[in-house]
């Protein structure tokens, strides 16, 4: 193990709760999309402990999804790398609970614009000044929430591995759906923010991390138009001022695409000795991912 | 015909004991009011001035208990562009930190939860805010992953009801919000009430915090604010504001002035008619001026410079020429 991906692995563990979650910066409760990214890089790197899979299994809800902490009852949109997380490292004969998982992610919805909207939307020219496909559906971060571009990409990656363990009916229509919300939703020169290509006219910008989580979603998508417009824009975005979350994501994305990240590795080894850790578990992960031969947990073409 | 933004946001007063808010009937919340409220305007023609003197001498206007106490900052840091003037400066959040300590503070948090990035890594230090805080030893909670209780809205503007809402902000001795002077596209302008948008945690209502803007910008607006109970100051940077198509897009505006006060609606207002707003046309100061705080400018006391010296007219963002006219 590298140098770097020792202190990762320290800082990571240090955030490990008594209970076995891990939680988003030191002293915090144990949450779920914490755990299951901790679960995920300590795995990427030979750590095979079950307490973080442990802690996710017995907080499923009924419905399927998992709250986001213990204090936070409600569904939560990190359902989705929790669900990843079981899809590729739980082992045991029980499917039930990744079939559960499974149907939640399938039903979620991000909010459609209801009649009053539209009408207004109409009215206000809306449509075609978001330069968007309001009909689209992907997953919101709330349950009363339009479709957003990084809870749409955490659950295609979800769906991708889950139906690779269990049936899941309707998955390959939520799947084609959401790869088109996400080329939708594409920045006017590539690349990907939250998930507005214009507001009011205006063109906005992609950012490093969400465009990473688009392409990161869209490794099977048939279309190839956009695709190097979007690597292009990723490139220019990891400037010096680009975080060590955003080079591990676009390391991820290049690779998984089949494209040279070595350069963007070596830039996230870097990170960690110059600046040592970043204080995020989720940044702390997927540096982790990206440093240890991590790519293959979010792959989804085969 | 095209209907505009403005003519689904208009709302008044709708009879005693009722306000009208975007077409929803709000019963009218408990006078909340005093009789009149002071805003200090202070002039800072650059950021290379003494920032820590000028706050100390309009913080004594108001003389905040903070003796021991822990003060919580809350800058503006939705979104970071080089190019753009989107953010409370840094050298503002570092004047505010050094000021409340010299007043004997026993911590000063600098809090925020950023609307449109979830890297906050990124955001911090593409910004400078980062090099501040090492600086000066200042920690720093992500608003957007910080612990969470469950708070009932006392007004209801919104449907919403309820809001998980960050116990860093909670907890707070004394919270100062700490907004740029912009325009709002949504909002008309954005300034120490809107600021609060946060601290909603978007670990549950995501980036953007679409849920909020789904039940009305303005309304929920006003509803975060009339939740908070701690004892709370705002600090406006307006030495470089923005006007146009703010909170983002829009072009830097230099105002060189500074606003402080302990009534966030008369903050705010004073900040509308430097930027040279009618503050009773925006519909959340309007509201707000109703039970919340004071609005009108005969119930506004105006400490250090009289505001006229340092009001302008600020490009109004697109969509928004009734605000004048």
């Amino acid at each position: 193990m590298s140098k770097a991906s020792a202190k990762l692995v320290d800082a990571l563990v240090a955030r490990s709760t008594r209970d076995g979650g891990f939680s988003a910066v030191p002293g915090g409760p144990a949450d779920s999309e914490s755990t299951a990214l901790a679960a995920l890089a300590l795995h990427a790197t030979g750590n095979e402990s079950v307490a973080p899979l442990d802690w996710l299994l017995a907080r499923q809800r009924k419905d399927g999804a998992w709250p986001r902490t213990d204090a936070v009852p409600e569904a939560s949109w990190a359902s989705a790398w929790a669900a990843l997380a079981l899809a590729r490292l739980e082992g045991g004969a029980s499917r039930e609970p990744l079939a559960r998982a499974g149907a939640w992610l399938v039903q979620r919805e991000g909010r459609r614009p209801g009649l009053l909207a539209r009408v207004v939307g109409h009215l206000t020219n809306l449509d075609e000044r978001l330069e968007q496909d309001l009909t689209l559906v992907g997953w919101p971060w709330h349950e009363t929430a339009a479709s957003w571009v990084e809870p749409s990409a955490t659950a295609l990656l979800a769906l991708h591995a889950l139906k690779e363990r269990v049936s899941l009916p309707g998955a390959e229509e939520r799947i084609e759906q959401g790869e088109r919300l996400l080329w939708d939703r594409m920045c006017v020169d590539g690349g990907w923010n939250y998930g507005n290509r214009r507001v009011l006219g205006e063109v906005l910008l992609p950012f490093p991390d969400t465009t990473a989580f688009a392409l990161l979603a869209l490794q099977g998508s048939s279309r190839r138009e956009g695709l190097d417009e979007s690597f292009a824009a990723l490139t220019r975005l990891l400037d010096p001022r680009a975080s060590g979350l955003s080079l591990a994501l676009a390391a991820l994305a290049f690779e998984l695409h089949g494209r040279k990240a070595g350069e963007i590795e070596r830039r996230v080894a870097e990170r960690v000795d110059g600046t040592g850790t970043p204080r995020e578990t989720r940044s702390i992960a997927f540096m982790l991912l990206a440093l240890s031969g991590g790519a293959d947990l979010l792959r989804t073409a085969s | 015909m095209r209907m505009g933004r403005r003519d689904f946001l208009r709302a008044g007063l709708a009879g005693a004991g009722a306000l009208v808010a975007c077409g929803r009937r709000v019963e009218m919340p408990d006078d909340r009011r005093r009789a009149r409220s002071r805003v200090a305007v202070l002039p800072a023609a650059s950021y290379a001035v003494d920032l820590r003197d000028l706050l100390l001498r309009g913080l004594a206007f108001f003389a905040p208990e903070v003796q021991g106490r822990r003060v919580v900052l809350k800058p503006n840091y939705v979104e970071f562009d080089p190019r753009g003037a989107i953010n409370t400066h840094p050298r503002m959040v570092e004047a505010a930190v050094l000021a409340f300590l010299s007043l004997g503070a026993s911590e000063v948090v600098v809090a925020e939860g950023a609307g449109h990035r979830r890297d906050t890594e990124y955001l911090l230090g593409a910004s400078g805010l980062d090099a501040v805080l090492r600086e000066r030893r200042v920690r720093f909670v992500d608003l957007n992953i910080d612990h969470v209780a469950e708070v009932t809205l006392p007004t209801s503007f919104t449907p919403l009801g309820r809001l998980w809402l960050p116990r860093t902000v909670l907890d707070a001795d004394l919270f100062v919000s700490m907004p740029k002077l912009k325009m709002h596209h949504w909002a008309g302008v954005t300034l120490s009430m809107k600021n609060l948008f946060g601290i909603v945690p978007g670990a549950i209502y995501g980036w953007p915090k679409n849920v909020l803007h789904q039940v009305g910008i303005p309304n929920s607006i006003v509803d975060i604010n009339a939740a908070l109970e701690m004892p709370r100051l705002a600090i406006v940077d307006g030495i470089v504001g923005m006007e146009g198509n703010g909170p983002i897009q829009g072009e830097p505006r230099s105002a060189g002035v500074i606003l402080i006060g302990d009534d966030f609606p008369a903050v705010d207002a004073t900040g509308a008619r430097l930027m040279g707003v009618p503050a009773e046309r925006v519909d959340h100061l309007r509201w707000a001026g109703e039970f919340l705080g004071n609005v009108a400018e005969d119930r506004i006391i105006q400490l250090a410079e009289p505001p006229a010296r340092f009001q302008q007219e600020f490009t109004l963002p697109p969509g928004f020429a009734t605000l004048r006219g």
